[in-house]
């Protein structure tokens, strides 16, 4: 049984990634957050998705699902000034296609390789 | 591409409590529905089977009935039966509740202690001719025949009230629990009360009562008045109770802080709340002060029963705590601030001829003393009250209630002046504290004895108890107003302490609870000549004086100590003896927990224990270096050193609020309780550790009561790069990164030209540095 001591622990666990994964794709604090929950209902919902030993790429993959929908531009101007000061790279990435733009964030970020990452993308997910 | 600096970029990026709050509720709403698909399917074969059977029979009807139609040539109706299964949480479209703890003993008390202890919705105890006779809400003008009190019904049977007969059908009442969030410490408890009649559940119903009009004779003719049917109880395998409820009748609700000391539950705060459905699935309790706020989410399992999910707690005190420049007066010794929220305080004595019935009603509680403070029109107003148990008459007890007055150098608690009645006092609230000061306009000062008194408060605990349980610590003591024969010094230690005061006579003490230190402090020359360690401390009020106790908790022979109080007199030496039963005032000490931990009263951590000291006096290990004991706003123990830790990791124990600048995005100020002890002082105060946009520590602050501002604390380079320089003498403060590049964090005009020189100056606005030419500040 799922119980919500659980559920704060996986927050608690993939919580930040996930949402940064999504706040690189929507832009958006909200939309991210929004994107990250659907992805975690998504997932707890599904019976072949371990809870007790999840696979960190699945969550990826479905945050991506969840998050393109609601991508978002990068506006500087206005991540400055709701984020706060973003280094180059961070627009670099941003402004990439949505699917680049994930793929760039796992690579850098999460330290996949780029084809790790496409699949991850592609939810091409083997063990 | 830079790896790192596009890490850094998401420094900042990270979901907030609430944020993951909600992903935690997305998963189990997931999980949920997970659940009932697997119970849909499993449900499949049987239906399968059912259906079959179902179908055979209808087959068979259809059979007939087609026969019988070809026989009449009727029109056929389509078949519209429903076949959604009814869902496991409705039943009578009523929700399940399952209190919690409904098992435990302990939160089996602190369910009693609310219904008992006026934690409740305002309710009144009409009396007449002594004798108790019903609660109901009412408004103060009906005074004349109505008492506030906090008492639980009376017996059940039919009481007199005037020549009319009133059965008292009213049943039973319980605080149901049904969600807590731990924070620090402090658990909160939310909480419904409800009213059992015949397995009928009902709730009050605030709406019935503010649109009624009625007298009060016919309000006590109708039963239940206020009240409304809202469920069933639902008795459960296991002896287990449930309450399966219309949870669209529930319109208040209580949020409680509290916590367990000493085994028993302690109550800070209660707050009636309103409770209200935002939706289907999220609900919230909130005080009407927007004081404390518990945020609910309602989750519901697969078996029926619907639970509820604390996602978040708001006090109004802790955003009263943590307003940067402000004054934090209230905060110091850790207590809680409520008081600080209180507009003002206002005690006041209950009429002569109702103060004989309350004196009934308590004493069949047998409460020590209790103070009952209620809300109204913003002020609160409190009838503390002490009863002797003599077993004289009720008049003669009238004669011992006293009201509650504060010992001004060292009381915890009200003291109980023997030799006066009932006062008055206003309160206000200042920058410093709240100001307590008599009544300018008393209605009647010889009765009430209004004293030529002048309180400041400051935060310290109340400790109010009832069948011998400490049912509520709250803050109201004081000290009093720095007098000229009081040196300012003592006034800063005075407020670090925790206070127990045992009202009770002839207490033979054990030393069950934790206490401050300080007393410590004195008599340490007789003290190792002793077999426990004794000291004494002579605190001057203005006609009285007393002689405080302490022994060493180490030595088990301080279980069997008697000690004393002596008042109105000076003592000699350390002249107790060991054995002798006294009468105690106060006692002062402290409490060494498993972990090597010495505790005050509150629990708070405020030294090391050093088995090398066996005289107690050096248990705090400050005699040759200051300690750092830090800990969450709530009281966790988060740091304890010898040294301030290293503030330059990024992710520090500390809890810390986001504050929203605008235009500037988002500061992070961690906030936490810091204990700095030095000498024998303990110096409490309130830290802040500032986090620049990257998440890096860039600065830490706390209040320096020596200089009554705030300051730095310096410390080495850190692994992003700054260095904190302890403040200037102007106040102003820098901030240096690895490159020698200084920083000021708060502009400062007159500082800039002496402190700063040739220094290239940045100015820090939030986060934000701005370039200035070089030692020039524009």
């Amino acid at each position: 049984m799922f119980d919500s001591d659980k559920a704060r622990n996986f927050t608690d666990k993939f919580g930040d990634d996930a949402y940064r994964f999504a706040f690189i794709i929507t832009l958006d604090a909200e939309k991210a957050t929004d994107a990250v929950c659907d992805a975690f209902a998504s997932l707890s919902a599904d019976p072949g998705f371990n809870t007790e030993e999840p696979d960190k790429r699945r969550i990826f993959h479905a945050v991506y699902k969840a998050a393109k929908k609601s991508a978002g531009d990068p506006e500087r101007e206005k991540i400055e000034a709701l984020y706060g000061g973003k280094c180059e790279e961070f627009y670099e990435i941003a402004s990439l296609p949505v699917k680049e733009r994930a793929v760039g964030h796992l690579t850098l970020y999460e330290c996949y390789s780029e084809t790790d990452a496409e699949n991850v993308i592609k939810g091409d997910i083997h063990d | 591409m830079n790896k790192i600096r596009y890490l850094l970029s998401f420094s900042n990026i990270k979901p907030n409590a609430a944020d993951k709050e909600k992903m935690a509720s997305a998963l189990l709403r997931g999980a949920e529905n997970r659940e009932k698909a697997f119970s849909r399917r499993r449900a499949v074969p049987v239906l399968r089977t059912v259906l079959t059977v179902v179908l055979a029979i209808c087959a068979a009807i259809a059979a007939g009935f087609g026969i019988y139609k070809a026989a009449t040539n009727a029109p056929h109706a389509p078949d519209t039966a429903e076949t959604e299964p009814v869902g496991p949480i409705s039943d009578e479209g009523y929700t399940l509740i399952t209190p919690l703890y409904q098992n435990d003993e302990i939160y089996g008390l602190f369910s009693d202690l609310m219904r008992c202890t006026g934690f409740l919705p305002p309710l009144v105890t009409v009396v007449d001719d002594g004798t108790l006779f019903s609660r109901f809400n009412c408004d103060e003008e009906d005074k004349k025949d109505v008492i506030m009190s906090l008492v639980a019904f009376a017996e059940p049977n039919e009481i007199d009230i005037g020549r009319r007969q009133i059965p008292r059908t009213l049943g039973e009442e319980k605080n149901i629990i049904i969600a807590t969030e731990k924070k620090g410490t402090f658990e909160y408890i939310v909480s419904i009360n409800v009213l059992i009649v015949d397995d009928t559940v009902y709730f009050y119903d605030l709406e019935a009562h503010s649109e009624s009009e009625s007298p009060w004779e016919d309000m006590l003719a109708s039963e239940l008045f206020g009240w409304v049917e809202a469920g069933r109880v639902q008795h459960n395998a296991g002896g287990t109770v449930s309450y399966a409820v219309n949870t669209d009748l529930l319109q208040i609700g209580f949020v409680t802080k509290m916590r367990i000391e000493n085994g028993l539950p302690v109550i800070y705060d209660s707050r009636i709340a309103s409770f209200f459905t935002e939706n289907s699935e999220r609900a919230a309790y909130y005080d009407q002060s927007n004081v404390l706020t518990a945020r609910l989410n309602e989750c519901s399992t697969g078996y029926g029963a619907r639970y509820y999910v604390v996602s978040e707690i708001v006090t109004g005190d802790r955003e009263h705590f943590f307003i940067p420049g402000t004054s934090i007066t209230g905060t110091i010794g850790g207590a809680d601030t409520s008081a600080l929220n209180v507009p003002e305080c206002y005690f006041s004595p209950p009429p002569p001829e109702l103060r004989f019935e309350i004196c009934s009603i308590i004493n069949t509680l047998g409460c020590d003393w209790f103070c009952y403070m209620y809300e109204k029109s913003g002020r609160y107003i409190g009838i503390p009250l002490y009863l002797s148990y003599d077993g004289n008459s009720l008049l003669d007890r009238d004669r011992h209630t006293v009201t509650a007055y504060f010992d001004p150098y060292n009381s915890a608690v009200p003291t109980l002046d023997l030799n006066s009645l009932p006062y008055i006092v206003s309160a206000s609230p200042g920058q410093d504290g709240v100001t307590v000061s008599p009544d300018p306009d008393p209605s009647d000062p010889d009765r009430f004895g209004v004293r030529d008194q002048f309180f400041t408060y400051f935060k310290k605990t109340a400790l109010f108890t009832a069948y011998g349980l400490t049912i509520r610590k709250t803050c109201f003591s004081t000290e009093q107003f720095p007098s000229s024969d009081m040196i300012p010094e003592t006034v800063i230690k005075d407020k670090m302490k925790s206070l127990l005061e045992l009202l009770s006579l002839d207490y033979n003490a054990r030393f069950e609870s934790p206490f401050s230190f300080d007393v410590f402090t004195d008599d340490q020359n007789n003290s190792t000549a002793r077999k426990f360690y004794s000291g004494y401390r002579i605190n001057r009020r203005a006609e009285k004086t007393y002689l405080s106790l302490a022994a060493n908790l180490s030595d088990a022979s301080a279980e069997r100590i008697m000690i004393t109080e002596a008042r109105e007199q000076e003592p000699v030496g350390s002249g107790y003896e060991y054995g002798k039963r006294y009468r105690v005032h106060k006692i002062y000490g402290y409490k060494i927990t498993d972990a090597g931990f010495v505790t005050d009263l509150d629990g708070r951590v405020i030294g090391i224990y050093n088995p090398a000291y066996q005289d107690g006096v050096g248990l705090f290990s400050v005699s040759s270096a200051p300690l750092y004991v830090i800990s969450s706003y709530d009281g966790d123990l988060l740091y304890i050193g010898l040294d301030m830790p290293d503030m330059s990791e990024r992710f520090l124990p500390f809890e810390y609020v986001e504050m929203q600048k605008t235009g500037e995005g988002t500061e992070k100020f961690c906030f936490g309780y810091l204990q700095y002890f030095t000498g024998p002082y303990m110096i409490p105060t309130v830290y802040k550790l500032t986090r620049d946009w990257t998440g890096t520590s860039i600065a830490f602050s706390f209040e320096d009561p020596e200089y009554s501002r705030f300051s730095f604390l310096k410390y080495d380079k850190s692994a992003n790069g700054y260095k904190l320089i302890t403040a200037g003498a102007y106040g102003d403060r820098f901030v240096q990164n690895l490159s020698g590049i200084t920083y000021r964090t708060e502009l400062n005009k007159n500082a800039e030209r002496k402190k700063c020189g040739d220094i290239r100056i940045k100015v820090i606005d939030g986060y934000y540095a701005d370039t200035y030419a070089d030692g020039v500040i524009k």
